[in-house]
């Protein structure tokens, strides 16, 4: 038929199956690597600020006192930008369709206090003078431990290394 | 002598694709003359270089615009990579133009049901809508968004392609290449299109040079101009390409050039999926663009050539950055090629130069 | 490979008469914009031709210099004329489809003339850091010429050079203790015959102490005090370590200006010795000696007592 061009394709689309999805009742599995919501993994999380430094649109806010990290899912535009800053990958992006809400609510994680990593075993393997040893490793734990565990006291870390050496001469 | 009235078209308008004003001084049918309008929808988005670094930026100038998304984050990925000196890997090079011609065959398809509702064709709008979700489709599964991707960074690229998702991809356009061309003879051939659209809103070749239009709508009227024919970045890597042009210019020749570039984006993609190569993605930039450093890069969209400028001024903020896009050149086609013709045919004629105002006014 | 492209400087006479001759030649007209500067507003005009991009930048254009506009030659540039107009506040004339700056209608008065706050802080910051690396430079120059001087024939690669050989005086150590602490305290120092090298390197450790200092005292009270306990601690140790170390050289100097003859015996065992550490070994092997002689004659004089 000269003027019916699209005859098989309306017929087709009489007898095949409807392209579409019947949502709400079936729903469409979420591909891998889909762009979705950002997830903190908080056994890794330093506090840093990073992510909230680099967020391009602010929806990241990292409270160090009181050790939380939120997003404002409806703020957040899904680039990925604050996982490529992070300096210890703790953050993902779920492959997650969002869901309609009444209110917008923003998503606090809870970052608990991390174990103090072990620092005497380096002092004990350097072979530390064994005079001086007890009350320096006493500062320089204390001064290795603050360091790891929140990251600005460079004044600290100078400290313990410096009373190694003194230790060392 | 007819009385002459000013109707006033857009910016809302059920047959118009995009927020332009135009005030038709219109004397019995007739257009007169027309005079466009914008600045409808300008979110300032290039002062937002002052406040977002330059890594950010890119998530801006996606942005921009929804349909030519891609277009704008590598071109102005490319124009700081030539600002700061940075060598982007072949592969990631590659990748970019597989996705790129990916957006043009996902902007014409969208296009394409366009200009056929506007029309009254509605069923055929329904059929190049549902094909677009098969590239919508693709889309998501390889960069995990369906028109924003975010996927292209400052010295490469953020995702790349396994073997697995290679092979869907060339199924799934396989199946679209079907289709596709049965639509496109559908509306190509159909006698009632053809009487709308032939020897509607004609431009000549002479006036559309001096106009200073790009793209499609250039191509249509027989100058053979196009920013992929210069081979510059990825597209280099391609063994020969040849833009399609038309020598009418008038409606029917633009949609036929729209039509005809879906295939042979199909043709670019098949090579480069072909020929990808192995290797790196992205390559780490350090630092900040030097002061008074300056660049300049040209990158073919789906609507024409779109320029872009950047400037550094020694910290991570660059000084400015500058998006021209194709549409803001082709608005003075579109008031030539506006006069004279029916009141009619004003919408066709405004759909077939397929406008984007969003980009225009960034 | 990038798109080729050139970069010219016009006045703002020569703009109009520019863009007629290049619509004679067949140009074809890319785009206008403008860049806000601290001198004015540069407005670049692009053309395109076989391929290659050929932009003029017009430049610090005034809020009072009147501007003609290209829109005659190329009527796209309109568009881009009044942005300018609108956004930078550039005064242009003429333009062919003339919104009387009203095409975006935005609230503020030339919206890209203006810097935010975070942007010029990074752009000062870039600037000092660009002028003190400059300055380091300079004096590394100044430095590395008077050495030349010094030197005029370049040592071989390899040369072991000892710095005792080199003698007390150095130009280049002095050069560096001058910047470091001024020219009147390198010249009392020089002259009380101390090593220009040796005190430029005890300078350092004050000064890594002075920045120390200041580090505490940004830090909070409790992590401070902690530092500085740990500090006293260190100097108190090293001041008991000196003390050691300056009793064991009365010691061995002692022994020296008693001038006692060398044993036989211990100038064999602190032959081959370098001569600080033969000094401690002979203290000590003597010390030794003394407390053997010592603990035999008490022997000795118990055996006698005993005897008697």
């Amino acid at each position: 038929m000269g003027f019916f061009k699209l005859g098989s394709m309306t017929m087709g689309s009489l007898f095949k199956e409807p392209s579409t999805l019947r949502y709400p009742f079936e729903t469409k599995e979420p591909p891998a690597g889909l762009k979705g919501r950002i997830v903190n993994d908080k056994d890794s999380c330093i506090l840093c600020g990073a992510c909230m430094r680099a967020c391009t649109t602010g929806a990241i806010a990292v409270d160090r006192k009181g050790r939380t990290w939120s997003i404002n899912p409806y703020r957040c535009v899904q680039c990925g930008y604050c996982i490529t800053v992070c300096p210890k990958k703790c953050l993902s992006m779920n492959p997650h369709y969002s869901e309609a809400a009444r209110e917008k609510k923003i998503r606090i994680v809870n970052v608990p206090e991390h174990p103090k990593p072990a620092r005497a075993k380096a002092d004990a393997a350097k072979g530390v003078d064994a005079g001086a040893k007890a009350g320096e490793e006493a500062a320089a734990a204390k001064a290795g431990q603050k360091a790891t565990a929140v990251k600005d006291a460079e004044g600290a870390e100078t400290n313990g290394a410096a009373g190694k050496d003194a230790a060392e001469n | 002598m007819g009385k002459q009235t000013i109707i006033p078209f857009g910016p809302q308008h059920p047959v118009l694709p995009e927020p332009i004003h135009l005030d038709l001084v219109v004397e019995d049918e007739t257009v007169i003359e027309a005079v466009p309008q914008i600045g409808f929808i300008h979110r300032g988005l290039e002062r937002l270089v002052q406040t977002k670094d330059y890594n950010q930026f890119v998530y801006v100038a996606e942005r921009i615009c929804g349909i030519c998304a891609f277009g704008h984050s590598m071109g102005y990925a490319e124009t700081v990579e030539n600002l700061m000196g940075v060598e982007v890997p072949t592969r990631a090079q590659y990748l970019r133009v597989i996705w790129h011609e990916m957006s043009r065959v996902h902007s014409h398809t969208l296009w394409l049901g366009l200009a056929a509702d506007a029309f009254g064709f509605e069923s055929l709008f329904m059929h190049a809508w549902r094909l677009r979700e098969k590239i919508l489709d693709v889309f998501e599964r390889t960069t995990g968004g369906r028109v924003i991707f975010s996927v292209v960074k400052v010295g490469g690229v953020t995702r790349d392609l396994d073997d697995q998702q290679i092979d869907y991809m060339k199924s799934v356009f396989a199946d679209f290449r079907a289709e596709y061309t049965k639509l496109i003879r559908a509306f190509l051939d159909d006698s009632s299109v053809k009487n709308r659209t032939v020897g509607v809103g004609t431009i000549s070749r002479a006036d559309a040079v001096n106009l200073g239009m790009v793209g499609p709508f250039l191509r249509a009227s027989g100058e053979p101009y196009d920013v992929r024919m210069l081979g510059s970045n990825g597209y280099g890597e391609l063994e020969h390409f040849e833009p399609i042009t038309d020598d009418q210019g008038d409606c029917y020749a633009r949609i036929r050039v729209r039509c005809e570039e879906v295939l042979q984006a199909l043709d670019i993609i098949d090579e480069m999926l072909a020929k990808l190569p192995a290797g790196d993605i992205a390559v780490k930039v350090k630092g900040a663009p030097k002061a008074g450093s300056e660049a300049c890069n040209l990158v073919e969209q789906p609507r024409g050539e779109c320029y872009y400028y950047a400037k550094g001024n020694g910290t991570k903020y660059l000084d400015r950055m500058r998006m021209r896009t194709p549409t803001s050149q082709n608005l003075a086609g579109m008031a030539a090629t506006l006069k004279g013709c029916d009141v009619a045919d004003v919408n066709m004629i405004v759909l077939t130069i397929d406008p984007c105002i969003s980009c225009t006014e960034r | 490979m990038t798109i080729p492209a050139t970069w010219d400087t016009i006045a703002l006479d020569e703009l109009h008469p520019l863009a007629v001759k290049l619509k004679g030649e067949g140009y074809r007209f890319v785009q206008t914009h403008a860049v806000n500067t601290d001198a004015g507003i540069d407005l670049y005009y692009t053309f395109m031709k076989d391929g290659v991009l050929h932009n003029y930048k017009v430049a610090h254009v005034t809020p009072d210099q009147q501007v003609p506009s290209v829109t005659d030659q190329f009527l796209s540039a309109f568009v881009f004329e009044n942005e300018a107009r609108e956004l930078f506040g550039v005064d242009m004339r003429d333009i062919a489809i003339d919104f009387g700056g009203r095409m975006y209608d935005v609230s503020e008065k030339a919206p890209m003339t203006y810097v935010s706050p975070v942007q010029k802080k990074e752009i000062d910051k870039a600037r000092r850091a660009a002028l003190a690396k400059e300055q380091k430079l300079r004096k590394a120059q100044v430095a590395q010429a008077a050495f030349n001087v010094e030197h005029p024939q370049p040592q071989e690669k390899g040369a072991v050079i000892d710095p005792k050989a080199m003698g007390t005086r150095s130009t280049v150590g002095d050069a560096m203790n001058e910047s470091l602490m001024g020219a009147a305290k390198t010249a009392a120092r020089r002259d009380a015959g101390a090593f220009s090298f040796e005190f430029a390197m005890r300078d350092e450790k004050a000064e890594a102490q002075a920045a120390l200092e200041k580090k505490i005292a940004g830090m909070p009270p409790e992590k401070a005090a902690r530092v500085r306990a740990a500090m006293a601690a260190k100097a108190a140790r090293e001041a008991k370590a000196q003390a050691q170390a300056a009793a064991q050289d009365e010691q061995a100097t002692g022994a020296q200006a008693s001038e006692k003859p060398l044993d036989p015996a211990i100038a064999e065992k602190i032959k081959n010795l370098p001569p600080d550490k033969a000094a401690k070994v002979r203290a000590a092997l003597e010390a030794k000696a003394a407390r053997e002689a010592a603990a035999k004659g008490g022997a000795d004089a118990a055996a006698q007592k005993g005897a008697e």
